[in-house]
């Protein structure tokens, strides 16, 4: 093929796949810009330090065994409930989870209140900063993981429009989001070309568009050889 | 526009090489799926068991250890197990029935492996190790329990806490390469924020907009032809 023909060809491919290069080095360039634990939104919560006091009433872990017999894992921690620390069991079984009071291993349930109180507890932002609570059964957003349903959503009304997600059984932080992170969401989308769920990284674009890119870069290279070449054109003249 | 289309050709000559090999490993990536990319074809979860029962108490634990944040007891292979974490953030593992560092033998490291996997092949050898050169951020005695299949399913397993480490197969190391291309760290880390990607990557957004820009001219221009 003459130059004339490469430079065609060249510019129908850029016209019919190159755009996707120019969306995948934005979206690639933002992805590797922003470090990842400020995208995961590591920087929006407190490192919280709330050890078990060694003299702390507890009901032994067999007592609630033997009231939960299928539970797959129990876990003694502290949770915040009506405003103050309290050593709590996390009961894990194949049915859901729980919160038991550790000294009387009565249930625990938390309200909004409580909701509220433990998001500002892990919130690193400003303690002025307006926040709305507000509950989660079974339509999860986008950016939750259906899986971690019942929630509670916490908005900041902060900048970096930070939400928090809370466990409606156990109070546990169980997500993170910010407008960076829903950012980056939308540019990994693109960058992995699957519009509907943003998870599959086999669809048939991403093939068919990597490997025309491949192509649209060979017509490239023609083009550099043909402008680096040696030229023989002093020989011919002699 | 020659400035544009000089630029375009200089940063092409810088970055073409990388452009390719972005190409390729991400077709890699879609071709081969997330399962085998993270040598997963293979494994399954081990489905939780209910506890059992308990024999060596919490307030123990809390007097033994500093700082204690959380108790957990869970079933390891019908054995229970308490994980105890502390502020600074290490873990401690005991056995429940006796109060002893939980122990893993070569046994059960075979049995934890044969549940967390659900290919055709079955346990050929189980060889004690210290951490592998497969597995970047584990360096923790330990087992390696190889499996008779066409792409040797490794499962390597903590002595220390009995947690499935991570499966690895024969596909691996070529996974392994081309998200380190893709990432352009070599080191194995995945760390696709490192000031090399971060260089390459602003190359690249500036050799493909100046491409945009050369090919909006073309059009306006009707150059297509």
């Amino acid at each position: 093929m003459k130059l004339r023909q490469w430079r065609i060809w060249h510019r129908w491919l850029s016209l019919l796949f190159g755009l996707q290069l120019v969306v995948w080095s934005i979206s690639g360039a933002y992805m590797v810009f922003f470090d990842l634990s400020f995208i995961h939104g590591d920087h929006l919560v407190k490192k919280l330090e709330q050890p078990i006091a060694e003299n702390t009433l507890i009901s032994p872990v067999s007592w609630v065994l033997e009231q939960h017999p299928q539970a797959t894992s129990v876990r003694l921690m502290r949770q915040w409930i009506d405003g103050s620390l309290h050593t709590v069991y996390r009961v894990e079984s194949q049915t859901g989870t729980q919160l038991l009071s550790a000294e009387s291993l009565e249930p625990v349930k938390l309200d909004r209140m409580d909701i509220g109180y433990i998001a500002r507890q892990h919130y690193s932002g400003n303690e002025e900063t307006k926040a709305q609570v507000s509950y989660i059964e079974d339509r999860a957003p986008g950016e939750l993981n259906p899986a971690l349903l019942p929630v509670w959503r916490v908005d900041f009304n902060d900048l970096a429009g930070a939400t928090l997600y809370f466990s409606a059984t156990t109070g546990e932080l169980v997500t993170k989001r910010h407008n960076f992170w829903r950012l980056f969401d939308f540019f990994w989308m693109l960058h992995i070309m699957d519009y509907q769920d943003r998870v599959d990284i086999e669809t048939w674009w991403l093939k068919a568009f990597s490997i025309a890119n491949i192509l649209f870069v060979i017509t490239g290279m023609a083009l550099l050889y043909f402008h680096f070449r040696p030229r023989r054109r002093s020989r011919r003249a002699a | 526009m020659r400035f544009v289309r000089k630029l375009h050709r200089w940063l092409s000559l810088v970055i073409l090489i990388q452009v390719l090999i972005w190409l390729v490993s991400g077709l890699y990536f879609g071709w081969v799926g997330h399962q085998s990319l993270a040598a997963h074809d293979y494994f399954q979860s081990i489905p939780a068991t209910p506890v059992g029962s308990v024999f060596y108490p919490e307030n123990a634990l809390i007097e033994r250890f500093d700082n204690v944040k959380s108790v957990e007891v869970r079933s390891i292979s019908d054995t229970a197990q308490y994980l105890v974490l502390t502020i600074d953030g290490s873990r401690h593992y005991v056995n429940a029935q006796t109060g002893e560092r939980w122990q893993t033998s070569a046994p059960l490291a075979a049995k934890l492996a044969r549940q967390s996997y659900n290919g055709p092949g079955s346990v050929k050898e189980v060889q004690a190790v210290t951490g592998s050169d497969e597995i970047i951020d584990w360096n923790k005695p330990g087992y390696r329990v190889i499996f008779t299949d066409e792409i040797d399913t490794r499962v390597y397993i903590d002595a220390a806490s009995g947690e499935v480490v991570d499966h690895r197969n024969n596909n691996w190391w070529l996974s392994d390469w081309m998200f380190r291309l893709h990432f352009m760290d070599y080191s194995g880390e995945r760390d696709f924020n490192s000031l090399l990607n971060i260089i390459a990557a602003t190359i690249a957004l500036w050799f493909s907009l100046s491409g945009l820009i050369l090919l909006g001219r073309s059009l306006k221009h009707r150059q297509l032809f």
